[in-house]
């Protein structure tokens, strides 16, 4: 009898622990996911559902995800899944996409090459690329190694996690999707770039000394190329600039800009173009810290605009230390030393569709812009970018040495300063005073240090600041609200050291407290009533 | 849910917190959980409490793991090891009528530990635009992740009548469950998946990030639905 009740129990258990596992392998393919993050982190943004309905031609992805990738890499596959469901839902139609594992694509011939492996003399082991990965190579997805678990021993793998996007005979791909917080930022620039008729061309201005594109700015230059056509524009050779260009940048000219040029871009502005001028008076060397003069000759272009460039560089108390190295004896020494002129201001404008959402944006040897707008009217002026009113002025003739003694008679007192300024609206001609443009956009920086490869191109968030810069200049607010979200990372007060320990403190130590204190109570209490009860 | 329910969950409930057990479990919990938050929210410099739900080798999921079972294991092996199951299964209340009162007046005593580093959040909204929704989500996530592992530790519990062994089985299972997502290294391919869906942690974290999932909470439910089924089984299956 009881063998019979063990049986019938065991037999219970196991039909109700088979039908929860089928519940879950249901729920697993019948499933709802709700994104609870203030900024819709795990949603499809606007701009993301608006380039979607906005497709007339079909665009097909197809991810190529490793079978059984691991913890993380697994939980970035999962969500590249999901949002390719979402992409597909919003989609009405134009939009398909496979999710595939490059070995499932592998035919009778690959799978025999991947078994002939060989030995190198170094004792390394190659062997022969698969139809698949050749494929994949030539498309520009990368495979990369991870360890994992074969035949009971670590073995790394080659692995993949990259995206092809296609639309026509239109290829663009992400070679390895590094970031599930990214991919919808990423994925979206690629559908836009393969299904627009008309990619948005961006001219670099060149000549003049200035830093070279493709060379000196080279990681703005393929961010930038990911998004929308470059080209550079000498204007000495042709003052002209073709009416296909959407925006053009200024970076660094350290020759001035002849008239014709100047004319060249006035033009170009007039006729409802927009124009980022990022200019100083001073070429530093990245190497040696020397300055040399940069003599842009823009001064009165913008004085038409209302706006003035200061003469002095900008130093400030909110900055960023800088590793020097230096000959001692016959030692080469890295050390870290204090460079008020690598401003970092926490004077972003958190409102502006450029610096919203920025925090750490570093821009060293600026001057100022100073807002002279009275003469202008039909022009909204908006300094972007300032200091603190601690700020000070370094006048020339410029002393970058960064073992300098910084005591502040050395320097002149400057208070707040704007460092960039974002114009909107009927710009002015320079040469034309009658004339100015219907609609357009101009920014002025006081200094390009901050975009070029040498000094801080390679802050994320200069790189954020310069692609914003580039997006709102060819209006394209849908990226730039996608990327806004995708670092909105909300930041704590700056507190006192006192108030940070009390804070941590109270906390730590003070809610632990008010637990023993709370027992404490309730046991004497207890106690209390224990010995009022006679028997 | 039934009076009787209801009733033996408060009598455990406040039989915790007679003892010293409860005050030990939550002051420990919240000793080791407010370090372990705010020795880095000053580096990490974000308004947010993923920290808090994140697990990791080194986090509050990682310390429940341990309390749980320490907390669970007295439930049913006790009133075994001292008598007191012949009493409670004489009297006019089904099997799982106690299994899921022992289970809520645990929970009640867990879900007070966790929700009292609320302060926590409190603190870095007064200091910061904290993001409430990856709060809430993260909350739901470690309070179901809590009862999945008291939910193992009950049935663990009604398995023997020794605590030490109820508590040692109770945490074996929970850290294989903790960990297995982090061992996908270690096992073959098409297992792979499969391994990060048992997995406790893998679930806990989705709902860290913010993202509330059916799978997810199917996940959860099903675990603590099964754990307590066994538990009640168990006990109904002794004392037949």
């Amino acid at each position: 009898m009881s063998n019979r009740k063990g049986i019938d129990t065991v037999v219970g258990v196991l039909a109700v622990i088979g039908i929860l596992i089928l519940v879950n392998v249901l729920g697993a393919k019948l499933f709802w996911r709700g994104d609870m993050t203030r900024g819709g982190e795990f949603t499809l943004s606007q701009g993301t559902v608006q380039t979607l309905e906005g497709l007339t031609d079909p665009v097909t992805v197809r991810a190529y995800f490793s079978e059984g990738l691991p913890g993380p890499l697994a939980a970035i596959s999962r969500h590249v899944k999901d949002m390719l469901d979402e992409y597909y839902a919003s989609a009405s139609g134009n939009f398909r996409y496979e999710f595939i594992d490059p070995t499932s694509e592998e035919t009778e011939e690959d799978k025999q090459k991947k078994k002939e492996s060989k030995r190198t003399i170094t004792g390394q082991i190659v062997r022969e690329k698969t139809s698949v990965e050749r494929e994949l190579e030539r498309i520009g997805i990368r495979s990369f190694g991870i360890r994992v678990n074969e035949a009971d021993s670590i073995e790394r793998k080659m692995v993949y996690m990259g995206v092809e996007v296609r639309a026509g005979d239109k290829v663009e791909v992400i070679p390895v999707v590094r970031s599930a917080e990214e991919f919808e930022y990423e994925l979206t620039t690629l559908v836009r770039k393969v299904s627009r008729k008309d990619i948005p061309k961006i001219g670099f201005v060149v000549g003049h000394g200035g830093p070279e594109p493709e060379k000196d700015l080279s990681l703005l230059w393929q961010k930038l190329e990911r998004i929308y056509e470059l080209t550079t524009i000498d204007l000495g050779k042709k003052p002209e600039i073709d009416a296909d260009v959407r925006a053009i940048l200024v970076v660094g000219p350290k020759t001035a800009l002849s008239e014709d040029e100047q004319k060249a871009i006035d033009r170009f502005v007039k006729g409802g173009g927009s124009a980022a001028f990022l200019v100083g008076p001073v070429a530093p060397d990245p190497q040696s810290l020397q300055s040399s003069p940069a003599e842009h000759g823009l001064e009165a272009m913008l004085a038409s605009y209302g706006l003035k460039l200061g003469e002095g560089l900008l130093l400030d108390v909110e900055y960023v230390p800088i590793p020097v190295t230096r000959q001692s004896g016959r030692m080469r020494v890295t050390q870290t030393v204090d460079y008020p002129f690598f401003l970092l201001p926490k004077g972003l404008d958190r409102g502006h569709p450029i610096t919203r959402g920025l925090e750490k944006v570093v821009f060293p040897f600026m001057v100022p812009v100073e807002m002279e707008m009275q003469t202008v009217s039909g022009v909204e002026a908006r300094a972007i970018v300032h200091t603190t009113d601690k700020a000070m002025i370094q006048k020339p003739p410029f002393d970058l040495n960064p073992f300098q003694h910084w005591t502040r008679d050395s320097f002149t007192e400057a208070g707040e300063k704007d460092l960039i300024v974002a114009l909107t609206g009927e710009i002015p001609s320079h040469f034309d005073k009658e004339a100015h443009a219907a609609r357009a956009r101009v920014l002025v920086a006081g200094g390009y240090s901050f975009v070029t490869d040498a000094f801080s191109g390679r802050q994320i968030g200069n790189q954020i600041f310069a692609l914003n810069m580039v997006d709102w200049l060819v209006m394209d607010e849908a990226l730039l609200a996608m990327r806004a979200r995708s670092i909105d990372k909300a930041p704590l007060d700056e507190l006192s050291d006192t108030s940070r320990n009390l804070a941590k403190y109270l906390n730590i130590l003070g809610l632990p407290l008010a637990f023993v204190a709370f027992g404490l109570v309730r046991w004497r209490m207890r106690e209390a009533r224990r010995k009022r009860v006679r028997i | 849910m039934t009076a009787k329910t209801i009733a033996i969950a408060r009598r455990e409930f406040r039989a915790l917190f007679d003892s010293p057990v409860a005050y030990i479990v939550i002051v420990a919990f919240l000793l080791v959980t407010g370090w372990m938050f705010f020795s880095t929210l000053f580096l990490r410099e974000r308004a947010d409490l993923r920290v808090l739900f994140t697990p990791s080798l080194f986090s509050p999921a990682m310390l429940l793991l341990i309390f749980a079972p320490a907390i669970s294991m007295r439930a049913v092996a006790e009133e075994r090891k001292s008598g007191t199951i012949e009493l409670l299964t004489s009297m006019p209340v089904r099997d799982w009528e106690v299994v899921l009162g022992k289970f809520l007046a645990d929970f009640a005593l867990t879900a007070a530990a966790v929700l009292s580093t609320l302060v926590y959040a409190i603190t870095v909204a007064c200091i910061g635009d904290l993001d409430w929704g990856p709060v809430i989500s993260g909350y739901l996530g470690m309070l179901l992740f809590a009862a999945s592992l008291l939910a193992i530790g009950l049935m663990c519990s009604s398995w023997t009548d020794n605590q030490i062994v109820a508590f040692i089985v109770a945490l074996l299972i929970g850290a294989c469950l903790y960990v297995i997502s982090w061992l996908q290294f270690f096992v073959p391919d098409f297992i792979a998946p499969l391994v990060d869906y048992v997995s406790l942690s893998s679930h806990l974290s989705n709902m860290a990030r913010g993202v509330l999932d059916t799978r997810d909470l199917l996940y959860y439910f099903t675990l603590i639905g099964g754990a307590l089924f066994i538990a009640e089984r168990s006990m109904a299956h002794q004392h037949a």
